[in-house]
């Protein structure tokens, strides 16, 4: 009798085991993305259709095995949209509304890689709001945001406790600030963890274009807005630990074809003069150091106008892509 | 049995490795990378924190543009599985000169530091241990740099 009982006790507990096992299984592979085996369908299939076979005829080199080896073991800390605008734009220049991309562009983004171009235009959008105290139509943008995120198939970020800090924030220019960095950083954590890199640099690349676009545009007389020209020029080091960046997903064709738009903007900004003085390093109180010296940007209209025409046509070209 | 043991085993791997890497991803997080800040300061996190798995004794660079007139602080941290130091030095981006090494600072895991004009810096990071057995092991690093405007004092006013 015992022994009988003894065997069931097994036998239930193989079976309880197994169910834990399938479980699991099943779990793990949604790791990180809800929808994950949906978005790994949606990636593969990109990765088939964007792997460009005419890319020795573009006029940018191919990485090498070794070269993408190697820069895959280096950690890029790339700033937010957010960072990237308040380093910029000083606190009180004035909103301009017309800079944003509307939101009902939304629609005629059909495909994953203007979605995602898009997703990063929008994210900029709503830290820009942010940044300005346009409470309100800051919170449509993030809700284009969230639809956007949808398309592209990221989820598990747009929840109701976001809803309320954001709902409960709206009176904190600061606290949104915040919210507005941990999206975007949260965003690009899920799609690192998913292994959705082409994704991640289409949405980043989004980002960046459309903060040197804001700043560019609120330049509107270059003698009287020489500071934020010079931050502006500052970004060619950011432009270019991103494009390196970016070079290591080279083989997606979206990927290749928005880095070729980045290295132009980042060539001509590395084209203006610079004053370099030596760097040094100081020692102050209690182990506090200071690093002095670098290159000093020597502003040069004619460079800013060409940059400003530039990031007008590429912007716009992500912005106004009618059903692509 | 056989059979339940035959489970069990990828059961905890699974378990193991998932939380493995979950703990690993939000290190920085924990209380073993706290930063201290002055009080009389309003720091806040710079660019996206990172943690991962690194091998000791190798290095690890992490790559940064630090914006001009402003005070960083840069906090460092691994899982303490081993006795370990962490090196941490700060390389010119473009000259590859070495500007900062922590070994000359008794190897401390936070400290802060002044950046007068925007630059690209390499963050160079090396989870160090004397022990035989940690060598080539894997243990979670975290890093995160924390800004604030740049502190005028009365001899920067004009």
């Amino acid at each position: 009798m015992n022994y009988s009982l003894k065997k069931e006790h097994i036998t239930n507990a193989k079976h309880i085991a197994l169910c834990v096992v399938i479980f699991l299984i099943l779990t793990q592979c949604n790791t990180g993305n809800q929808k994950g085996n949906a978005a790994k369908q949606t990636d593969t299939l990109l990765k088939t259709e964007n792997k460009d076979t005419s890319l020795k005829t573009a006029n940018l080199p191919i990485l090498t095995a070794k070269q993408r080896d190697s820069l895959s073991k280096i950690n890029f800390m790339l700033p937010s949209p957010d960072e990237i605008l308040s380093e910029i734009i000083p606190a009180k220049t004035a909103f301009n509304s017309s800079l944003v991309n509307p939101r009902n562009n939304i629609d005629s983004y059909l495909g994953t890689k203007y979605q995602s171009l898009n997703l990063g235009v929008y994210l900029t959008d709503f830290a820009y709001l942010n940044l300005n105290d346009q409470k309100n139509d800051a919170l449509e943008y993030f809700k284009t945001v969230r639809d956007l995120a949808q398309k592209v198939n990221i989820y598990g970020l747009f929840n109701q406790s976001m809803y309320d800090r954001i709902q409960n924030n709206l009176t904190r220019k600061d606290s949104l600030g915040e919210i507005s960095k941990e999206v975007y950083y949260k965003m690009l954590d899920i799609l690192e963890s998913a292994k959705r890199n082409n994704i991640y640099a289409l949405i980043a690349s989004g980002a960046i274009i459309e903060a040197l676009y804001i700043s560019t545009m609120t330049v509107k007389n270059y003698t009287d807005y020489q500071k934020i020209a010079e931050k502006i020029f500052e970004q060619k080091y950011l432009l270019d630990n991103f494009s390196e960046f970016t070079s290591q997903f080279d083989e997606d064709k979206d990927v290749r074809s928005v880095l070729i738009d980045v290295i132009e903007l980042k060539k001509i900004l590395e084209s203006s003069p610079n004053q370099k003085t030596e760097k040094k390093v100081l020692h102050d109180k209690k182990d506090h150091i200071i690093i002095n010296g670098g290159e000093e940007v020597i502003l040069d209209e004619a460079t800013f106008k060409k940059f400003k025409d530039n990031i007008i046509r590429t912007r716009n070209s992500i912005t106004n892509a009618v059903n692509k | 049995m056989n059979l339940f043991r035959i489970i069990l085993f990828p059961v905890l791997l699974l378990v193991s490795s998932h939380a493995f890497s979950q703990d690993c991803k939000d290190f920085y997080k924990s209380k073993d990378c706290y930063v201290y800040v002055p009080l009389d300061r309003d720091f806040q996190l710079y660019n996206q924190a990172k943690s991962a798995y690194v091998e000791i004794g190798k290095p690890t660079i992490f790559k940064v543009v630090l914006y001009g007139k402003k005070d960083f602080i840069v906090g460092i941290c691994a899982g303490d599985k081993y006795y370990r130091q962490i090196r941490f030095r700060i390389i010119d981006g473009i000259t590859h000169t070495i500007l900062y090494d922590n070994k000359d600072f008794d190897f401390i895991e936070s400290f802060g530091f002044t950046v007068e004009k925007t630059q690209p810096l390499d963050l160079e990071v090396t989870v160090m241990s004397k022990e035989k057995a940690a060598q080539s092991q894997k243990v979670c690093l975290g890093i995160q740099i924390l800004w604030s405007n740049v502190q005028e004092t009365p001899s920067s006013k004009k």
